[in-house]
């Protein structure tokens, strides 16, 4: 019976055990992959169009994963690469695998592959009603696709099998699904679609399918006919029934079901069996195509630039009457900025109360017990650079001094850890585009072009 | 009982940029079913905790991790403006102290 082998690491700069990748090399895979990014550290990476982890954490790994490739002559594939995906974030990933390959002395054929898509791309695919929104975000206008600071597309796994079909080693893709960075060999050499779809879903977060993620055990997928298993490859982890079957529950809205660009993983009817202690097998998984294809986009739109203020408040009295403060606070500032003639709508005052509901928002139950003392993050963006300044060079003045209690008399209400107390955080960025849109099969390749280097 | 007592775990995260999740473990296949069996946990009890309506909860069974999941829209979409929480990992508290119908265990 043939088997299909892929050794997977943890998200790209999160750092792996290097004994336990060494280990997993030992086993002769047929593919080393890693997922690189994620959109789950928000919009602002994708805004200004910088990597989310370090460069030097990122060449470690890289760096590894590169040489254990090209010693055993097998594909090295990372997808969403930088963290966003975006063409700088793919650009600053390339260019850390242009540096290790000099200095190591390593010799491949590089494929590129892009993720980031043109607004006119984006428009047309509006005006023809191939848009839909995901979740409760509202609809894409013409305007609104036009003032995006960057947009990508969530490729699947046909751009990876094309630059393999074209002679790459070594992929490195923007915004990918992750399941799709895992499963090109497999797929091109015929397995299952069902099990190669839930294997590289089962490793595509590495360690998480370990018992003890803070180990940083690679991964390795092993798919037959019937059936695949997973185990780490550091000798002490364990993978059981429990942290594979959770994979599929993990950061998911629905623990059966993960939607890809041509089908559906479904787990519904999948068996999980512990084979030894650190073993897990895995059948039954199934993948349904989708009636035509879709590709999820990612839009950052610039929204501002926050700068915030720090308070501790101990005053019991003024707890006790924290929403008059901060509605004659609001009222304050509000007239501030009638005074240097700024619009209320060139601004967004925000008043964060930690001790109240900072957490939880409209979601608290315990809104009225509130704590002997409160952390309140006064929090202004305003529409420019110059705004957020004159907004925020007010509020510490405006609050500190606003008596609602009676006697206050030279004191102040805000207790500043910091000099300075005002802290510019930078720009803010809102996800404006976070939609499904419907594709052509030949689009699946055509929106991500590939570009090849020889190395 | 409270659902913190027998629950081995109780934890929220985002799905996605709108929805947020919740999964609720438990160590044995017996305490899962028979947790499941109360339906303690419903698209009603937690609508009431988060101040929803039913239809908006969706509440999965998932026996092979020995979780009860539960998924609620986002207040707003993640990462924006007026983020709380950009990875919703602090939301569960209210299923904590859920209440659960338990006689003694046998």
């Amino acid at each position: 019976m043939r088997e299909h082998r892929i050794l997977a690491t943890c998200s790209l700069g999160l750092g792996f055990s290097y004994r336990g990748f060494r280990a997993g090399l030992a086993q002769k895979p047929h593919l080393i992959a890693c997922d690189a990014g994620s959109s789950d550290f928000g919009p602002y990476y994708l805004g200004v169009g910088r990597p989310h982890k370090s460069a030097l954490s990122i060449k470690r790994d890289l760096r590894l994963l590169l040489e254990g490739a090209r010693d055993l002559g097998v594909p090295f594939m990372t997808g969403s690469a930088g963290g966003a995906g975006g063409d700088a974030h793919l650009d600053a990933t390339v260019a850390l695998v242009r540096e290790i390959a000099e200095e190591k002395g390593l010799r491949f054929k590089l494929a590129r592959i892009s993720a980031q898509l043109s607004p006119a791309v984006l428009v047309a695919k509006l005006a023809a009603g191939a848009m839909k929104p995901l979740g409760g975000v509202s609809q894409l206008t013409t305007e609104k696709i036009v003032g995006l600071t960057a947009a990508v597309g969530m490729m699947g796994v046909e751009p990876f099998i094309k630059a393999l079909e074209i002679g790459a080693d070594v992929i490195i893709a923007g915004r990918s699904t992750d399941p799709a960075i895992f499963s090109a060999v497999a797929l091109r050499d015929g397995f299952d679609p069902g099990l190669v779809w839930h294997a590289a879903k089962s490793i595509d977060k590495g360690y998480l399918a370990t018992t003890r993620p803070h180990e940083g055990s690679p991964v390795l997928a092993r798919i037959r006919d019937d059936h695949f298993t997973v185990e780490p490859t550091r000798d002490e982890s364990e993978c059981t029934v429990a942290t594979l079957a959770g994979i599929t529950m993990h950061e998911n809205p629905d623990p059966y079901r993960v939607v890809q660009p041509t089908g559906t993983i479904d787990t519904q009817e999948t068996v999980y069996t512990q084979l030894d202690s650190r073993t897990v097998k895995v059948s039954g998984s199934r993948f349904t195509p989708a009636q035509s294809p879709t590709i999820k986009i990612e839009g950052a739109t610039l929204v501002g630039y926050r700068e915030i203020l720090i308070a501790g408040l101990r005053d019991p009295r003024l707890i006790a009457r924290i929403d008059d403060f901060l509605a004659a606070y609001r009222q304050a500032l509000a007239a501030a900025a009638r005074s240097m003639q700024i619009d209320g709508s060139d601004y967004h005052l925000q008043f964060r109360v930690y001790g109240r509901d900072a957490v939880m928002g409209a979601y608290e139950p315990l809104v009225h017990q509130l704590s002997h003392e409160l952390g309140l993050v006064v929090d202004v963006v305003g529409r420019t650079p110059e705004i957020a300044a004159a907004m925020g060079s007010r509020i510490g003045g405006i609050g500190t001094r606003l008596d609602i209690v009676g006697g206050l008399g030279g004191g102040g209400n805000f207790a500043y850890p910091f000099s300075p107390s005002l802290i510019k955080v930078g720009q803010v960025y809102e996800w404006g585009a976070w939609h499904v849109m419907d594709v052509e099969p030949a689009e699946l390749t055509g929106l991500f072009p590939i570009t090849m280097y020889e190395i | 009982m409270k659902l913190s007592d027998l629950a081995s775990f109780i934890k929220s995260s985002n799905a996605g940029a709108t929805t947020l999740t919740f999964d609720i473990g438990f160590d044995d296949p017996t305490r899962y079913q028979r947790v499941l069996d109360t339906h303690a946990i419903s698209s009603q009890s937690v609508a009431s905790l988060y101040r929803l309506v039913p239809e908006q909860v969706e509440v999965f069974a998932y026996k092979a991790a020995l979780a009860i999941k539960v998924t609620i829209p986002r207040p707003v979409i993640s990462g924006g403006i007026a983020e709380r929480d950009f990875d919703g990992v602090q939301q569960f508290a209210p299923l904590l102290d859920l209440e659960v119908p338990w006689l003694a265990d046998a």
